[in-house]
């Protein structure tokens, strides 16, 4: 999709209105205030010296962008993407997440560097500039100092616990998920409204705030009023009295419903502006500037904690372990690639919502039965000729297994130009690829007891039973 | 102090003496027998950005890139608003080694800029807090409620309730200038009435036609001008040179007639459909174009992203349009009234960004450039308009430098300031 036309200045985090004596409205660049004072309809995203072509569309050109969580699965990479975009890239991480694996016994199957060597790679491989601090979210003083230091354009919340499992495992883990994700969310608000109230805000949430509703109503893409009715597909939904209706299924996802409530409200409140992401549950680990080279890596996990299904499964596959399905298996969830996630998010951060505007963005590409997935990954080992097993397990979690599931995710395609790059299939086969490499497959065995599920939503101990075993026919 | 330098805006010199000998304006009449009073030529075109700008740098738009309100952003259609940022040249009162000057008022002076003394910035000024230096200045300017330019949307509430208006806002700008007047030493003062302008292109013809009920509202504002100018003129001394100056005269409008409807009727301009037609709009089969007023610029190739007249094709392409444009008549009256050439006209540093051609207007029209082709005759409350000829200069006593016999508004400093000018050449 191409953005033409008009500059639309009210999503331009560079332009300042001013109303002249005769009510003509005209913009200011809050870049080049030299250049004076314009019609803002009479600039063009071609004419306009600030906004440059990229493949993501139209880009603020040096777009400085800070990045919250840059040391994780995601951070990083799409550092890496922004970088190489042109963006000024700045991220904070507190070092958490690579902690609270290493205290659950796991690791990254591949390598990571630290971060200082990550960015030192990014300059020679990449040859980008990415600045960093060693901060954590909830060192207010420090986040906010740096804010009103950078001024940046785009801020990328990613710093928050991603892991549901984690949050249910007891409660100190339940609160400290509670506290980063909210509080941490919480105080960023404060911090951009005080010191880049022009800045947009991409806040990661995830597909699971929604839960998946038994009635079938679809989950619907945006913000709505708790009275609405909503037509789809020639059917009427009733939302049920809540604004935004979300069912969260851990103390994570709560976490992650509570943000996405601060954010709607600071945008309300104080004309802040944001996307809120709904994330279906991501995959892969391959992208442009990841392949540059090894010392860029970024972190895979495939832990019961960490990991996330089809990148354990693959890695279960790897090594002969059975792939486990909890409960029936045909639980229905939102996927989507990392290289497509990182396109996402670039885009996003690329068109920025107008001043006020909290607009929610389900970022999907496909959706499968955890059964299509195991039996899937199943098929694609056997071109690596592995014959892989599959077991169902008792269901450590309370979720519906049974459960309708339609996901309306039209708004990445239709108004920011995404277009898939990268498939279920061929994500799974560059996978496996990886994790049978030895040292990579050493690292998912050295790892193996933390890959069955122990944690239960119930707070009960015990091993969870194995309800079937078999081989997926070819 | 050396130098107090009044401006007025929009008015014409044969009507401040006319305005001074029936008594309207005293203070005037007593000032103008104190020295000298000529008509003084307008800026190339009439419009006060352009004029004020001449005024306070000696140079011609070429030289201080004010050509306008508006103007193209170099390389493409964005339409930009001329502001201090956009205002090329030095000020006399920014020039190195300037004494310290209070300067109130001037137009194209937003945002204030640095420099050795006070400024408020005079219209067209978004923001009063960016309009002040130095901004410790803006809360005392806050506390009377001053005002950068009227509120012209009092307009609708009928023309008495926007003469009020326009009182308040002379009235706290005078206030203004006595106030910081007495703060400090300054070596020279410019201030300048704006609300003669607004009054004149609303209310010009209550100041014709004798006959209308706001005939002596329109005298009222004037003689109010004059008692403020007598407050200003008891606090001089001889030593002081004091000069008084507007940037253009003023006539009867009966119709704004907009060029570009001409220009497009005549096939020189075409835009692509648009909801809101503007400059981005035009098609390379355009050739020519205008903005307000009447200043024509070929759609040259180089120039413009999609400018498609080549260097070769100029020459003809312009000697049509003046033909085209001297012969327009619109229900059967005459349109312009001369052409001139930008080549002929500007010098300086920007004379790559004039204009091809400067339009004046014919008797009792007004020219515009915009961009909406639905009406060719605008409506408009307006019915006064500038004219490039008769605006006012007036200067006390002897000790000045030589009067041009065809004084322009460029010639100002030069006249008043022997040792401004040498200034002016340092810079």
């Amino acid at each position: 999709m191409e953005f033409k036309g008009h500059v639309d200045f009210r999503a331009c985090g560079q332009a300042a209105f001013r109303r002249a004596a005769e009510g003509q409205l005209v913009v200011e660049c809050r870049r080049r205030p030299e250049i004076g004072y314009f019609d803002p309809l009479s600039i063009t995203f071609e004419s306009c010296s600030e906004w440059k072509k990229t493949d993501c569309g139209y880009m603020l050109e040096g777009m400085k962008v800070l990045i919250l969580g840059m040391d994780g699965y995601l951070g990083w990479p799409l550092a890496l993407k922004l970088a190489k975009l042109g963006c000024k890239v700045y991220g904070i991480d507190n070092m958490l997440r690579r902690k609270l694996v290493a205290e659950r016994g796991a690791h990254s199957v591949t390598e990571i560097r630290t971060m200082q060597e990550r960015i030192e790679a990014a300059r020679q491989h990449l040859g980008v500039d990415i600045e960093f601090r060693e901060m954590d979210l909830l060192d207010r003083d420090a986040l906010f100092a740096w804010i009103r230091e950078i001024r940046p354009e785009s801020i990328v919340q990613f710093a928050e616990i991603p892991s549901a499992p984690y949050s249910m495992a007891d409660v100190d883990k339940a609160v400290n998920t509670i506290q980063n994700n909210v509080v941490g969310t919480l105080g960023l608000l404060f911090g951009v409204r005080d010191h880049a109230p022009e800045a947009s805000i991409i806040k990661l949430g995830t597909m699971g705030e929604y839960g998946s509703p038994l009635t079938g109503r679809p989950l619907f893409e945006g913000l709505f009023p708790g009275d609405a009715v909503l037509q789809y597909q020639g059917q009427e939904w009733s939302l049920g009295g809540e604004l935004t209706p979300r069912d969260p299924v851990s103390f994570y996802h709560v976490s992650k419903v509570q943000g996405t409530f601060s954010v709607y409200e600071a945008c309300k409140y104080w004309w802040l502006r944001s996307y809120d992401v709904m994330q279906g549950v991501i995959y892969g680990n391959w992208s442009d500037e990841l392949q540059a080279h090894p010392d860029l890596n970024t972190r895979f996990d495939i832990d019961e904690w960490w990991g996330t299904v089809v990148n354990r499964f693959v890695a279960q596959a790897s090594i002969g372990m059975p792939l486990t399905i909890y409960g029936s298996g045909n639980q229905m969830r939102g996927y989507i690639t990392l290289r497509d996630a990182m396109q996402c998010i670039t885009r996003l951060v690329a068109a920025p919502p107008d001043p006020g505007q909290y607009d929610v963005i389900n970022q999907v590409t496909d959706v499968f039965s955890v059964l299509q997935i195991a039996q899937m990954v199943a098929t694609i080992g056997r071109e690596f000729g592995l014959d892989v097993e599959v077991q169902r397990i008792e269901n450590p979690r309370v979720e519906s297994e049974e459960h309708p599931y339609e996901v309306i995710h039209d708004k990445l395609q239709e108004r920011f130009g995404f277009s898939s790059e990268s498939g279920f299939a061929d994500e799974v086969r560059h996978l496996f690829r990886v994790m049978l490499q030895p040292e990579n497959r050493d690292r998912i065995l050295a790892q193996q007891g933390a890959l069955f599920p122990k944690t239960r939503w119930s707070g009960e101990h015990g091993e969870m039973k194995v309800l079937e075993r078999w081989k997926p026919a070819a | 102090m050396d130098l107090l330098l009044l401006g007025i805006d929009g008015l014409p010199r044969w009507m401040w003496q006319q305005l001074a000998d029936s008594g309207v304006m005293p203070h005037s009449r007593e000032l103008l027998q104190s020295g000298t009073l000529v008509p003084m030529q307008s800026s190339l075109p009439e419009v006060s950005s352009a004029a004020w700008a001449s005024i306070v740098t000696g140079l011609n738009p070429g030289g201080h890139n004010v050509f306008g309100f508006t103007d193209l952003m170099d390389g493409s259609y964005s339409l930009g608003f001329t502001s201090s940022r956009t205002f090329r040249a030095k000020p006399f009162w920014m020039r190195p080694a300037s004494r310290p000057s209070l300067i109130i008022n001037v137009p194209q002076t937003y945002p204030a800029q640095p420099f050795n003394g006070m400024l408020v910035s005079g219209f067209v000024a978004l923001d009063l807090k960016r309009a002040v230096h130095p901004p410790d200045q803006l809360q005392w300017l806050e506390s009377i409620d001053y005002a950068v330019d009227a509120d012209m949307s009092l307009l609708q509430q009928g023309k008495p309730r926007f003469v009020q208006e326009l009182r308040r806002v002379m009235t706290a700008r005078c206030q203004a200038l006595h106030h910081h007047w007495d703060r400090e030493p300054w070596q020279q003062i410019m201030f300048v009435f704006t609300g003669t302008d607004r009054l004149n292109h609303y209310l010009w013809e209550d100041f014709e036609d004798l006959s209308s009920p706001l005939h002596q509202t329109f005298l009222d504002y004037y003689h109010e001008v004059d008692r403020q100018i007598g407050a200003i003129l008891q606090r001089l001394d001889d030593r002081t040179l004091l000069a008084v100056v507007s940037d253009h005269g003023f006539a009867r409008q009966r119709r704004s007639i907009n060029v570009n409807c001409l220009l497009a009727e005549a096939g020189y301009l075409h835009l692509k459909p648009s909801a809101r037609p503007s400059y981005s709009d035009m098609i390379p089969e355009t050739r020519a174009f205008a903005m307000d007023p009447g200043r024509i610029y070929l759609h040259r190739q180089g120039r413009y992203p999609g400018g498609s007249v080549q260097p070769e094709q100029a020459e003809e392409l312009l000697q049509e349009l003046e033909r085209y444009l001297l012969q327009l008549s619109v229900a059967g009256c005459p349109v312009v009234s001369q052409v001139l050439r930008g080549a002929h006209i500007y010098s300086g540093p920007f004379a790559h960004r004039v204009p091809d051609l400067v339009a004046l207007p014919a008797t009792d029209v007004a020219l515009s450039g915009r961009m909406n082709l639905q009406e060719l005759i605008e409506p408009t409350l307006i019915n006064g308009r500038h004219t490039h000829e008769e605006s006012t200069f007036f200067v006390r006593g002897t000790q000045h430098g030589v009067i041009p016999e065809r004084m322009r508004v460029e010639d100002v400093l030069q006249v008043l300031q022997p040792e401004v000018q040498s200034l002016r050449k340092a810079a």
